[in-house]
This record gives C-alpha cells, sequence and structure tokens, in this order.
C-alpha cells in the first residue's frame, strides 16, 4: 500500500488504512515525541494524542505543502507544547553558577549516537529543551518560538543559550568518563 | 561557527533517527483514546440535549403551574344559589356546599345571582339529602315551600350586575334564541326518602345540549359555570337542577345563557355582561450588561497553534443587549413572548507592530527608524435576534416573578475589527471566511423580579444566561469560537 493510498484510507476513516499509518510512521514520530515529553507527559501518550489528531484533521492535509512526515511532525510539537504548556518556562531555574563556557572540538560530537544525543536532550530541563528543540531541530524563529510558548523573544535566546551551555558540560563530562574508562 | 556546526550535526543525526516503538500498544492506546474522545463528545451532545431539555421542562412547568393556579382560583359560593320554584314545590334553600359557581378566574364577570330573594312562604320542612353530581357528593339542606303556584327562577338578579353593555333577547320557549343559547346539562330527579333522606339521581347527558345547540355556536362554547338547584314538588319528591351557564361568543361578544328549558320563566330582558379577557398584552423595554465567556480552541493542531495566537491577543469585554418585548399573558400566569434582541459584543484586540520613521540626518543622509509599538484596537461584533419563549409569572402584593426561556433565532450577525491570522499578520474579521453570517439558535434562560408601578407600567430585573451550543465560526474552520452569556437585565415593562 502506498503513502497515497494510506492517506486516502486516513482521510474515508479506513481502520486498516490507520494501523499502517501507525505501523509506517511510529518510530520517526517517537523520537520527535521523546524529545519534547520525554518524562512529565510520556512519549507513548504523546504519541497516541498525536495520531488521533492526525486522524481527525488528515483530510486538511495539502501534500504541495510538504510532506506528510513533516506534516505529522509538527502536529506531534503542538500537541506536546500544548500538553506542557502550563509549566511556564520563565519560571523555571536552572542553577548555571559551576558551569562555565566550554567550547569544545566539533568531533567530539560526532563520536556520539543517535541515542546518545536523545539522551541528552532528554536530560535538559523542560524550558531549556523545548527552545532548543524548536530552534536547533525544528529551525524555529525565536519570535515564533516566543510566541508557541508565550514567552519573550529575549526569554528564548537565554533559555537556549542556557541548555546550549549544559549540553556541552553533560558532553564534556561523558568524555571525560570515556577516557576515564579507557584509562582504567 | 563550533556552534553552528554542533547543532547541524545534531539536527541532521536526530532528523530521521527512530526510535524502535511497539506497534501494537501504540494501536491500542489510540484505540481507547480514540473510544474515550467520541465518549466525551457523546457527552457534549449529551449536554447540549440536556439544555434543550431543561428548557422544555421549563416550559411544562409553567404551564402546569399556571393550570394548577386556575384551580385554586375556583371559589365555592355557598348559597348563593337559592332560587324560588313553581307552586307546590318545594324552594330550596341550597345552603353550603351545593350550590357551586364555578368561577373558573373570570373575577367581574361572574354570574352573581346568589342572593335572590323569595318571598315564598317556607315551610318548616328541612331535609338534607345526599346527592351526586358528577363525581361530587353533596349534602344540602331544603326547605320545601308549597306555597308558590309558578315557577319563577330567579337565577338572575339584574341589579347585581354590574354589566357594560345590556342587550334585549326575545325569548321563545322551545327556540334557540338569537344571541343566547341555553341547555340543561344535568337535571338530576330524586325521590326522597323519609327516613334516610338518601336520594337517587339520575343525569341527562350532555349530548342533548349538542342537539339543542347549533354546532357552530358549540363551538364557541367559552366556559362554563354550574349552578344546582334543588326542587321539590307536591308529592314531596325533589328535584336537583344543575344548571350550566355558558359563555358564548357571539360576534364579538360573550353571552351569557340559561337553561333551555327555563327560557320561558326567564325575564323577557337579560342582561348580559362582556366578558372580561383571558390574555393580558405587555410590552417591554430592557437593557443588559453580559459577561462574555470566550472560549477559542483548534479542531486540530494542524502546524501553528492558531487558537492559542488568538486567545494570547484577544480580550472579551462587556457585551450589552437592547431588547424589545412582546409579550401575551394569561391571567393564570403563564405568557408566550417574542421580540428583538440587539447585541453588542466588544472586544479588545492587542497586539505589538512596528512603525518606521525616516529621519533626515547631517549631510543629506537618511535613516529610518523602525520602532516595536504595543497596540490596542477595540472590536465590536453585533448579533440581532428574535426571541420564541415561554415563561410563567406570580405576583406577590406588588412583586411579581417570574422564570422564562426562550429559543432566539439569529437573523443578523456581523463581526468587525481585526484580529490575527494563521501567520500572525493582522487582518480585518470582517473579511474572515471562518465566521458564519448566521448562528446557531440560542438558548436563553432567566429568572426576573419585576415590581409594580401602577397603572400597568412595572420595572424589571433579570439574572440571565444565553447559551450559544454551536462555534461562531463555520465547520470547515480548523478553530472554534465559542461564547456564553452571562448577565443582568434591568427593564420597563407595560401590561394592558
Amino acid at each position: 500500500m502506498t503513502v497515497r493510498e494510506i492517506i486516502e484510507g486516513c482521510i474515508n476513516d479506513d481502520r486498516v488504512c490507520q494501523k499502517q499509518l501507525v505501523q509506517k510512521y511510529s518510530s520517526l514520530l517517537m523520537t520527535v515525541a521523546r524529545r519534547y515529553a520525554p518524562n512529565t507527559y510520556g512519549p507513548s501518550d504523546l504519541l497516541q494524542d498525536s495520531f488521533i489528531k492526525i486522524f481527525g484533521a488528515i483530510k486538511t492535509y495539502d501534500a504541495e505543502k510538504g510532506s506528510i512526515e513533516t506534516w505529522m511532525r509538527r502536529i506531534v510539537i503542538n500537541t506536546a507544547l500544548k500538553k506542557l504548556k502550563r509549566k511556564y518556562i520563565a519560571n523555571e531555574v536552572y542553577t548555571l553558577d559551576n558551569i562555565k563556557p566550554i567550547y569544545s572540538e566539533p568531533k567530539v560530537y560526532e563520536k556520539f549516537h543517535e541515542e546518545e544525543i536523545m539522551e541528552l536532550i532528554e536530560g535538559l530541563p523542560e524550558g531549556y529543551r523545548q527552545v532548543f528543540n524548536l530552534y536547533v531541530i525544528e529551525g524555529y524563529s525565536h519570535k515564533e518560538i516566543g510566541n508557541l510558548l508565550q514567552i519573550e523573544e529575549s526569554s528564548s535566546r537565554s533559555n537556549l543559550s542556557r541548555a546550549r551551555i549544559i549540553l556541552r558540560k553533560k558532553i564534556m563530562q561523558e568524555k571525560k568518563q570515556e577516557i576515564w574508562a579507557k584509562i582504567v | 561557527m563550533g556552534e553552528d556546526r554542533i547543532e547541524k550535526m545534531i539536527r541532521e543525526r536526530l532528523e530521521f533517527h527512530r526510535t524502535p516503538t511497539d506497534v501494537d500498544k501504540i494501536w491500542e492506546g489510540i484505540e481507547k483514546k480514540r473510544d474515550g474522545v467520541s465518549n466525551a463528545k457523546e457527552a457534549s451532545n449529551k449536554g447540549s440535549l440536556w439544555i434543550v431539555l431543561l428548557f422544555v421542562v421549563i416550559s411544562t412547568l409553567a404551564v402546569s403551574l399556571s393550570i394548577y393556579k386556575s384551580k385554586d382560583n375556583v371559589k365555592y359560593e355557598g348559597s348563593a344559589q337559592s332560587s324560588s320554584v313553581l307552586p307546590d314545590i318545594a324552594d330550596i334553600n341550597s345552603s353550603t356546599k351545593t350550590d357551586k359557581l364555578r368561577d373558573k378566574g373570570k373575577g367581574d364577570s361572574s354570574i352573581t345571582q346568589g342572593k335572590a330573594k323569595t318571598n315564598s312562604k317556607r315551610e318548616n320542612t328541612s331535609t338534607t339529602i345526599a346527592m351526586m353530581d358528577g363525581t361530587t357528593q353533596q349534602k344540602s339542606k331544603i326547605n320545601a315551600d308549597n306555597s308558590k303556584d309558578e315557577f319563577r327562577p330567579t337565577l338572575v338578579n339584574n341589579e347585581q350586575i354590574k354589566t357594560s353593555e345590556k342587550e334585549q333577547i326575545k325569548i321563545n320557549n322551545n327556540t334557540i334564541v338569537n344571541d343566547a343559547k341555553v341547555e340543561i346539562d344535568n337535571v338530576v330527579s330524586m325521590s326522597r326518602s323519609t327516613n334516610t333522606e338518601n336520594v337517587e339521581l339520575t343525569t341527562l347527558h350532555k349530548n342533548r345540549v349538542q342537539k339543542e345547540i347549533a354546532s357552530n355556536d358549540l363551538s364557541r362554547l367559552k366556559d362554563v359555570n354550574k349552578i344546582t338547584q334543588i326542587t321539590a314538588d307536591k308529592n314531596k319528591s325533589v328535584q336537583q337542577i344543575s344548571t350550566s351557564l355558558f359563555l358564548l361568543e357571539n360576534k364579538s361578544r360573550d353571552r351569557l345563557a340559561w337553561n333551555k328549558p327555563l327560557l320561558s320563566y326567564l325575564p323577557k330582558e337579560i342582561i348580559v355582561q362582556k366578558e372580561k379577557a383571558q390574555w393580558n398584552h405587555m410590552v417591554a423595554f430592557s437593557t443588559g450588561v453580559y459577561y462574555n465567556y470566550k472560549n477559542l480552541s483548534n479542531i486540530a493542531e494542524v502546524e501553528i497553534d492558531y487558537a492559542n495566537i488568538r486567545s494570547a491577543t484577544e480580550t472579551p469585554l462587556e457585551t450589552l443587549e437592547f431588547s424589545l418585548q412582546y409579550a401575551l399573558q394569561s391571567i393564570q400566569g403563564y405568557y408566550f413572548f417574542t421580540g428583538i434582541n440587539y447585541l453588542r459584543i466588544t472586544e479588545r484586540f492587542d497586539y505589538s507592530g512596528e512603525s518606521s520613521e525616516i529621519l533626515a540626518g547631517q549631510n543629506f543622509t537618511l535613516s529610518q527608524l523602525t520602532k516595536t509599538v504595543e497596540k490596542k484596537i477595540y472590536n465590536n461584533s453585533t448579533i440581532v435576534d428574535l426571541p420564541l419563549g415561554v415563561g410563567f409569572r406570580f405576583h406577590h402584593g406588588k412583586w411579581g416573578f417570574r422564570i422564562g426561556a426562550s429559543a432566539n433565532v439569529n437573523l443578523l450577525t456581523t463581526i468587525e475589527g481585526q484580529q490575527l491570522d494563521r501567520n500572525e499578520q493582522v487582518v480585518n474579521r470582517s473579511g474572515s471566511s471562518d465566521y458564519k453570517r448566521k448562528l446557531s439558535i440560542a438558548f436563553v434562560s432567566d429568572i426576573g423580579i419585576d415590581y409594580s408601578l401602577g397603572k400597568g407600567w412595572s420595572i424589571s430585573l433579570d439574572p440571565t444566561v444565553r447559551y450559544y451550543g454551536k462555534s461562531f465560526t463555520i465547520d470547515e474552520s480548523d478553530i472554534v469560537e465559542q461564547h456564553q452569556f452571562l448577565g443582568l437585565k434591568t427593564g420597563i415593562r407595560l401590561l394592558f
């Protein structure tokens, strides 16, 4: 069954096609769900809610505007943000007192496996993680992020900056542990 | 530079990364949640159904209360129908419970023949008899009067009827005369028992009435008032004559009529009285202020959270209502109303805009200064609708209490002002294809009080709920905009 046939079946509320869509894209969208709702909401729950919305809105999908993957990814992101909106990012406090900016070589990061990167992102505080995801991976501007998360643009920049710092620190810690393990 | 490369690497590696997922478990969860959603939708539909049912119940309650109240208004006028009777027939003073003049709330139009007097000599015969009249059992004292030779019912005491209109009616014995129609509803023959005072009753069927009254007149039968006479003849047999008084509409007036067999005994001049109106008219003008509960939600999470963008920039303010109402109100208290309502919904639209200014510098240099400015715009929308409602009013002294509900049919809706579109650009709302041109029916319920100022005028205060079950936006739109209103109306009313 082609993607087009699956989509048409979903438009006609065909359960078989809907299950096909779930089978085909679950693993891809689960990555998105994990990045946005690793702990508080639950990526499985988020994915299920997103698919329900996808089935309801699939008739509005316009293939000329983009791929079905991109369209579904956005639905997952919006669903996550809506569910997590109540946790106001500005109220989150993460101490950066002992964190100093580290400018390490990109090669350090390249050695990380995707799952390790996922774990690093999942470990970010929620507000920082959302901004990092939206800016770095989805490609939103700070203005768009500000509107989506109902925060000031400056808060979005600040959160991104802090997310980067935390991420680098974690990577360096991982790297040190790796080196230490080799020595031992 | 380093940051860009790192982030580019992260983006590339995560963009198509797939997390191993238990698809069956996800599908199972989807099925369960979907059932839950459909149940929630059903519950929502049931909610709307409950509101409609509530409306019906309120209407039914109002009508039932009015009927109940009308029954309470029946007045029993003890011995009001004592009458003089035929010669050799005992005059029976049907005291107390026997004679019932059922007023049915006609006020001044009720028949007042009760105090007719007889000059007959009365024997001391005084007997209590038990009678059955329809479903009731009654006891009466009978005073036999054998001294008179003529049967002359004095059911009508002309002097006691204050009339607004008089008309002479020629009466022939067996002819239904011009305007007045008469009939016997019940003629009860009673054989008097010497010891027990119990009597056996027979009743003439009402069909007889129908034979004697032209069908077209019968169809205009308005009301029935029963009067019972009890008579006794020379042989001491006792008769109870239950007389039904029909108010028949003739042309523009209602007529009072008597039993046909008694026509010959009626005075040649019958005074008729115009019936008091059963229905009153009421006009009211009121103004109201509502709090607007506005709710925006996405039908689907498509690309951007449009509802969120709108909610963040739009703030409902006060909603004003002006209404002109006409009601037809029964004397029992229930009323039906219609009219026209005008609602003006005000909202504030806040957004950040940029203003540019060209500045001329030295040496003919020009520079552009762009500033971010916060803007506030007040949006107005109008709704004109027609209420079709029912209610019930009862009063205590000068205070009236009302409960009413209506279904308001939308006649006109205009949405004006500005809002953000999906791309967060400011657009005119009047040009938006999202809004319906005509809204669905609104259910309005109010519980009000009014205070009489005299001469039919009163002032009123009504806490009111206005419920819109459906969105202001069209079905094809991916945003749902719902408004519910809670407010207070005050106004002036004239009953005539």
